[in-house]
């Protein structure tokens, strides 16, 4: 319980920091984002998980420039939920706006603005008006936009945080190194049929189905920013600020 | 109650407070019965150590100068007190007797000492 | 008397350095001048009692509270003063008011505005445009606004103009009027402590040399000059710092070891500064005479 308390308070001075810095922006992108994926297509608004990033990629540079350590020092905090509230202010800078993109995407889709563009036979409108169609591409779009990034946010702080920032470019290097490696030696075993046949689920059709998905996606990347707050607090509580 | 504090003086801080405390208790500066500062607010007043002026009240209070009053603080003791005057006599009387003592050391007669002391008690 | 801090026997090393057996205490009510060359472990010792640094052996307690089990508890009733900011730039103190309110169960927000007013700290410039002097004020607010019973400042007047420090004398004695309170002041510029501390702490090469009360200490040592061949023999091996140039020589002496010198050397009161000189200079001439 305390825990959890003191883990709310971090977030919040988090969210505080990186406020003046980001809110503005934030909502001035959002809005055109919005009133261009009204008109023009629904997925402009997936782009708002990039714009929400300047709440957290600020943070660490600010703490880096204005001594935080010695404020972890005398806050009445223990060290681990600091470094834990960073993973779920990741997380849930992420989920917010998956959850805004959604809300504005069924905005968009409700409301078939491109009705009242002019020229509504003309070839421009018609791509609009099939792109206002296509809902399973921009439910795609959303959660994988969502997963990629939260994933990638939150592995980035991990590495930040454990190896300093200025290690960080090279070991996100390795690492897409590694993978790159993993998928030819995949792919090339795929072409001489080694692999056993895998078979891809199908997406579900109905409401109902996607939603589950959507719910277990978001799930598994709430663990898995916990699971790599955890590591990275118990990497650093044995360190000295 | 005035006091002034010279950091470059060759005396301790202490004594500087001591001897302009009871300057102003013997000349009638401060009263009899008058309430003094307490300890700390004493020390904030001057910027310097609760230590220091926890000194000068207890010499004070055991040259009879002023005294403790449990729960209240610190007052100016009843001037007539004899005590005070006994210890000033004592005072005056070890003070003469180093200036008869330093006067002759120096080589001077009896009258040239007395002639010095009479211009200091003209100034 | 109950202390408001007490470290014992305490060890920590780093390499090319460690805190040596470090023991002293501050009882409530005092100021503690906290003094002693750069490098002389001054920080590592601050940072040992907020927990920040581990300690290899010994033992701090803080209000009575173990500094490494009960060190939540420690920090909702202890004040620092950095020797430079720990907020963040960007903020005004509003901001930075907004921030910290909720982690003090003691906050008083009216008392943060109060302080501000006080000390005429602006609310709507960013607090990394604030003078080192306006800095330290800002943590000296934030300090008496979550009712902090001990003050700690690790070297707040390195780089602070006069004024400024003086300011600093001023926010300290009437802080500690409160007789429940402390203050440790970390510090090298000896001229701020030397009226204000009821105690002094001289650390040197991670070592305490001197701990007690600051009147103690400065009636225990004199500053002795003369001519070197006035000094007897028993006695040069007493004196602290010694140094000799053409024509004489200086350094400290124990006042204990004055009765008996002879009258053609002259001494004076030595000062906390003079005091931490010469420990200084001991050490060179202890190497010299080895070398030699």
């Amino acid at each position: 319980m305390k825990r959890m308390k003191d883990i709310l308070k971090v977030m919040r001075f988090d969210f505080l920091t990186a406020k003046p810095l980001a809110l503005r922006v934030f909502i001035i992108v959002t809005v055109i984002c919005f009133v261009l994926s009204l008109f023009f297509s629904p997925l402009i608004s997936s782009y708002i998980t990039f714009v929400a990033l300047i709440f957290v990629i600020p943070l660490q540079s600010v703490a880096d420039k204005s001594g935080f350590n010695k404020l972890y020092g005398i806050l009445p905090v223990k060290r681990k939920n600091i470094t834990r509230a960073r993973f779920l202010y990741v997380f849930l800078a992420h989920f917010l706006s998956e959850l805004l993109e959604g809300v504005l995407a069924v905005i968009a889709f409700n409301l078939k603005m491109y009705k009242i563009l002019p020229n509504q036979d003309g070839e421009a409108v018609q791509l609009i008006k099939k792109s206002f169609e296509d809902t399973t591409l921009i439910y795609v779009m959303i959660i994988g936009v969502f997963a990629f990034f939260c994933l990638l946010f939150s592995y980035m702080e991990m590495l930040a945080q454990i190896f300093g920032r200025e290690n960080e470019m090279k070991i996100i290097l390795i690492t897409l190194g590694v993978m790159t490696a993993i998928a030819i030696l995949l792919s090339v075993l795929n072409s001489y049929d080694m692999l056993p046949p895998i078979n891809v689920p199908k997406l579900p059709e109905d409401i109902g189905g996607r939603a589950i998905v959507a719910a277990v996606i978001n799930i598994v990347m709430l663990g898995v920013c916990l699971l790599f707050g955890e590591i990275t607090a118990s990497r650093l509580a044995k360190r000295e600020l | 109650m005035k006091i002034i504090i010279k950091n470059k003086s060759e005396l301790p801080i202490y004594e500087q407070i001591e001897q302009q405390m009871k300057s102003q208790i013997l000349d009638g500066t401060v009263t009899e019965d008058e309430q003094l500062p307490s300890i700390r607010q004493l020390a904030r007043d001057l910027k310097i150590s609760v230590i220091t002026t926890t000194r000068v009240y207890n010499d004070l209070a055991d040259e009879g100068f002023i005294v403790s009053v449990a729960g209240k603080g610190y007052f100016v003791a009843p001037r007539n007190n004899e005590l005070l005057r006994e210890r000033m006599l004592y005072e005056m009387e070890d003070g003469l007797e180093k200036a008869v003592k330093n006067g002759r050391n120096a080589g001077l007669s009896n009258e040239d000492i007395m002639a010095a002391l009479k211009k200091f008690m003209e100034d | 008397m109950e202390n408001i801090l007490e470290i014992s026997g305490l060890n920590k090393a780093y390499d090319g350095f460690a805190l040596n057996d470090v023991s002293f205490s501050l009882p409530k009510g005092f100021i503690m001048g906290f003094v002693g060359e750069n490098g002389s472990g001054k920080t590592t010792t601050i940072r040992s009692i907020l927990n920040m640094a581990k300690i290899d052996s010994g033992k701090i307690t803080v209000f009575g509270l173990d500094s490494v089990s009960d060190t939540i508890e420690i920090k909702e009733r202890l004040g620092v003063v950095f020797d430079s900011l720990y907020l963040a730039e960007h903020l005004n103190v509003k901001q930075i008011e907004q921030q910290l309110k909720p982690f003090y169960k003691d906050w008083d927000s009216g008392e943060f505005f109060r302080r501000l007013k006080e000390f005429d700290l602006p609310d709507n410039k960013k607090v990394g445009d604030f003078s080192k002097g306006m800095k330290m004020k800002l943590m000296i607010a934030i300090a008496l606004s979550h009712k902090a019973e001990l003050i700690i400042l690790d070297e707040p007047t390195s780089g602070l103009d006069p004024v400024a420090r003086d300011e600093l004398l001023d926010i300290l004695t009437e802080y500690i009027e409160n007789d429940n309170r402390g203050v440790l002041f970390s510090t090298h510029i000896t001229a701020d402590i030397e009226r204000i501390a009821d105690y002094v702490t001289i650390l040197h090469n991670g070592k305490v040399w001197y701990t007690g009360t600051k009147d103690e200490l400065t009636e225990s040592y004199a500053v002795i000059k003369g001519a070197e061949n006035d000094i007897p023999a028993e006695l040069k091996s007493r004196l602290i710092g010694f140094h000799a140039y053409r024509n004489g020589f200086d350094a400290l002496i124990k006042t204990d070891d004055l009765a008996g010198i002879p009258d053609t050397l002259e001494y004076e009161k030595a000062s906390i500064d003079e005091i931490l000189v010469y420990i200084a200079k001991e050490d060179k001439y202890e190497k010299n005479e080895r070398h030699s």
